[in-house]
């Protein structure tokens, strides 16, 4: 049987060799990968924090004032972001960011490329201001885009929660409306909300190639690209499974939140 | 959810049709009239109609299709001729626009006909069977949820060279969109299964097959529709992504994605090829999310405030 065959060449797959390269024999596609993961990296979860930290503000504040002025304006711009194409408003801001360049007169937002080597050695407050002008616009575009969705489930699941009876038992028993919001009512609202966030980390990597390639960072996304383009296929499947390992690495977290959110579910 | 198909099903039980006779509005009536008072819904109805026009009726009526002609002076801002200018090799933007819109619109609805169809089948099945074979029907889907639709569509798309024709792409986005419907279908049919109406089906005689096809997949008719309208939004987002990538649609056929993807360097110089095509697609998802909305709204028993 080639049954030895092919374990020798999943002991292979192991150390981080994904196979023959069709970019060359000098292309190793698990140090190309090394190499950018990181940018991505940063990108995905920086956007994917504030995504969420908006999302979870806006969804409270759209259910406690259900049906206000103010609620069917969050309605709407998360219904607009939702149709927002990732790239055209990657464009947008980019060129958004070039007219702001231009108004100051100066170089605030950088526009083009990740900027992962220009700011090295340098003091560690110039690097900080170089990854903040780069990473700006491209997390305001990936954060959006996820952002829309979360705050949407975030307000369903806070305004059953609020309607609930143990929330108003806990109005009952004379806590303070504060106390009640955030001890009693969100900390179960926020239970939906981390199944969709671990689902939605696979769109937030979607996202994040399309915004690479507007911004032209050289990421992982960059990386995928060249694949396709070169017909690389143990690149592609390298990628593929790095980007599967993320997100059920996601879903392992979300489960393991569930304990943390909900007293009633225990893993012994 | 779930008790949202519980108690619907309860209502199209043929035991207590005879009883809700007695009312004076069928079940289809009353969706109908909450769904035409949902008025963000009936405004993105009218208006996806009139896209839909512009998309399939327009190009017999304009002067210019979407492939390049001499006679088109390149690089035209908007003009009388060309209302919304012309490209660097001699394109009508105005013919793009509408052959772009066309090639959406047919690939977002194949892809939700097609994985609703094949998603919805699959999830009733695993949810109607239950034990081994729900858990390995759902770990299927599970592989086809991990993986990022767009990348996935993309990769097949770019490495089998078949990124040409827009039923290629429907398909081929198909392959990894219909997971999320077997998930939604699974999870009413979980609740379905447990009714009278089921067990009175099985108890005369009437075949798996039968009770999925003739009784489970209509009582999640809600859900159904409701989640095949979003895939549809969806659809639309992931193929003008890989048509940008030039993963999709190849010249010298259009779509608003590969529009936006050819003017992405001239965004400021000659804004006219980038902003159309990209309004366009957001005015198409956004009426197709606000009619999802409405059809939700429409089609949940529990929802009994009437939207004004």
């Amino acid at each position: 049987m080639g049954d030895r065959n092919r374990r020798k060449r999943r002991h292979r797959t192991a150390p981080g060799e994904f196979g023959p390269s069709t970019q060359g024999p000098h292309y190793d596609i698990g140090t190309a990968i090394a190499e950018r993961l990181w940018t991505t990296l940063r990108l995905v979860g920086a956007s994917m924090v504030f995504a969420l930290g908006l999302a979870i503000i806006t969804g409270v504040i759209s259910a406690l004032r259900q049906y206000s002025k103010l609620d069917y304006t969050l309605t709407f711009v998360g219904f607009l972001a939702l149709a927002l194409p990732t790239f055209w408003f990657a464009g947008i801001m980019q060129a958004a960011g070039v007219k702001f360049n231009q108004l100051v007169g100066d170089q605030v937002f950088a526009t083009i490329g990740d900027g992962r080597f220009r700011a090295e050695g340098a003091p560690l407050w110039d690097q900080f201001l170089n990854a903040f002008a780069h990473m700006a616009l491209p997390t305001i575009v990936l954060m959006l885009i996820s952002f829309a969705s979360w705050s949407r489930y975030q307000r369903t699941s806070m305004l059953e929660v609020m309607n609930s009876d143990y929330v108003r038992l806990a109005r009952a028993k004379g806590l303070r409306n504060h106390t009640v919001i955030r001890r009693h009512a969100l900390r179960t609202a926020l239970i939906p909300l981390t199944t969709v966030v671990a689902i939605g980390v696979a769109g937030v990597i979607d996202g994040a190639i399309l915004t690479e390639v507007v911004f032209q960072w050289r990421g992982l996304g960059d990386f995928f690209i060249t694949a396709v383009d070169n017909n690389d296929s143990f690149a592609l499947m390298g990628w593929l499974l790095l980007s599967g390992t993320i997100v059920i690495l996601a879903n392992l977290v979300a489960d393991l939140l569930y304990a943390v959110l909900d007293p009633r579910i225990r893993y012994e | 959810m779930s008790e949202n198909g519980m108690s619907k099903s309860a209502r199209r039980d043929p035991a207590k049709k005879r009883k809700r006779s007695s009312a004076d509005q069928t079940q289809l009536q009353t969706i109908l009239i909450r769904f035409t008072r949902h008025r963000p819904a009936m405004i993105s109805l009218v208006l996806l109609a009139v896209i839909a026009l512009f998309a399939f009726v327009g190009p017999f009526l304009w002067a210019w299709d979407h492939t390049v002609y001499k006679e088109i002076p390149s690089n035209q801002p908007p003009s009388g001729a060309h209302p919304l200018g012309t490209s660097a090799a001699g394109h009508d933007v105005l013919g793009q626009l509408m052959r772009g819109a066309q090639q959406t619109l047919k690939v977002a609805f194949t892809v939700s006909l097609l994985s609703t169809a094949v998603g919805s089948v699959w999830g009733a099945t695993a949810g109607y069977y239950g034990g081994r074979v729900d858990a390995f029907m759902m770990r299927v889907v599970d592989i086809f949820l991990i993986v990022p639709l767009l990348v996935a569509a993309a990769a097949i798309a770019g490495n089998s060279g078949a990124g040409t024709s827009w039923s290629a792409i429907a398909l081929i986005i198909s392959i990894f969109s219909w997971a999320t419907i077997a998930r939604v279908v699974r999870g009413v049919v979980l609740s379905l299964r447990e009714q009278e109406f089921v067990e009175a089906a099985r108890a005369s005689g009437a075949s798996a097959p039968w009770i999925i096809l003739r009784h489970l997949l209509p009582n999640a008719a809600g859900p159904i529709i409701v989640a095949a309208t979003l895939l549809v939004a969806v659809a639309i987002l992931a193929e003008a992504g890989m048509s940008f990538l030039g993963l999709g649609i190849q010249l010298p056929d259009i779509s608003l994605g590969q529009m936006i993807g050819s003017a992405r360097t001239a965004v400021s110089t000659r804004p006219w090829l980038f902003y159309p095509p990209g309004v366009l697609l957001v005015l198409i998802c956004l009426t197709i999310n606000f009619i999802g909305d409405g059809l939700r709204d429409a089609l949940d028993p529990r929802q009994t405030r009437v939207r004004r």
